[in-house]
């Protein structure tokens, strides 16, 4: 059957997300045999490998392929933009919010940290001996 | 947008896949297309109308 060139074609590779997920388990191994917890980390590398292997092996999805890369035709990557632009709204508007909150709850939190942090001042100064207790005064 | 994909395809004997795979793009694609569900880009329209062999606005109507 003769091919139209209509500028779009599906040129990314099959095994391009199955490697990346192999890679972000050994990562997740590599991080967790360096904080000591080898056992979580060997879990992350099969979760992601088994994910890895489901993404290469389930063809049939056009969700799948459209992730995958090879699936990929110009509708999927308008849905694609579509969504990248909502998710990055959601973003916005939720470090917006993180904002608008932080500002709201730091009128109440200076007055008690400033409590907080005067009373553990005093009571580590009690601790010093004289001469350092000085030496605190007169810096401070 | 209305247009004639399905009646040129049901026309020339072809499956959606084989349509599909014509154009270099998904049958998702080509079932949206004749289901008015997705406009199609330009290449995309000049593509569908030159593998029919009719003008783009014979294929598409944005009047419906």
């Amino acid at each position: 059957m003769t091919r139209v060139n209509c500028g779009w074609r599906g040129s990314g590779s099959r095994w391009l997300m199955p490697a990346g997920c192999v890679l972000l388990g050994c990562v997740v191994l590599l991080a967790g045999w360096l904080g000591g917890q080898l056992v979580t980390g060997l879990i992350g590398l099969v979760v992601m490998a088994a994910f890895g292997l489901f993404i290469a092996l389930a063809g049939r999805s056009e969700t799948i392929r459209g992730l995958r890369g090879d699936g990929r035709d110009e509708r999927f990557a308008q849905i694609d933009l579509r969504a990248t632009g909502a998710t990055g709204m959601v973003l916005i508007v939720a470090v917006i919010v993180a904002f608008l909150v932080e500002i709201a709850r730091a009128r109440r939190q200076p007055v008690h940290l400033a409590r907080r942090a005067g009373r553990d001042r005093l009571r580590g100064r009690r601790r010093l001996p004289p001469l350092a207790r000085l030496s605190t005064v007169e810096s401070g | 947008m209305k247009n004639l994909v399905r009646a040129l395809r049901i026309e020339k004997g072809l499956a959606q896949g084989e349509l599909a795979e014509a154009m270099g793009v998904s049958r998702q694609t080509v079932n949206s297309i004749e289901n008015e569900r997705y406009t199609p880009s330009l290449p995309l329209a000049l593509a569908l109308a030159r593998y029919f062999g009719v003008t783009v606005e014979e294929m598409f109507d944005d009047q419906g």
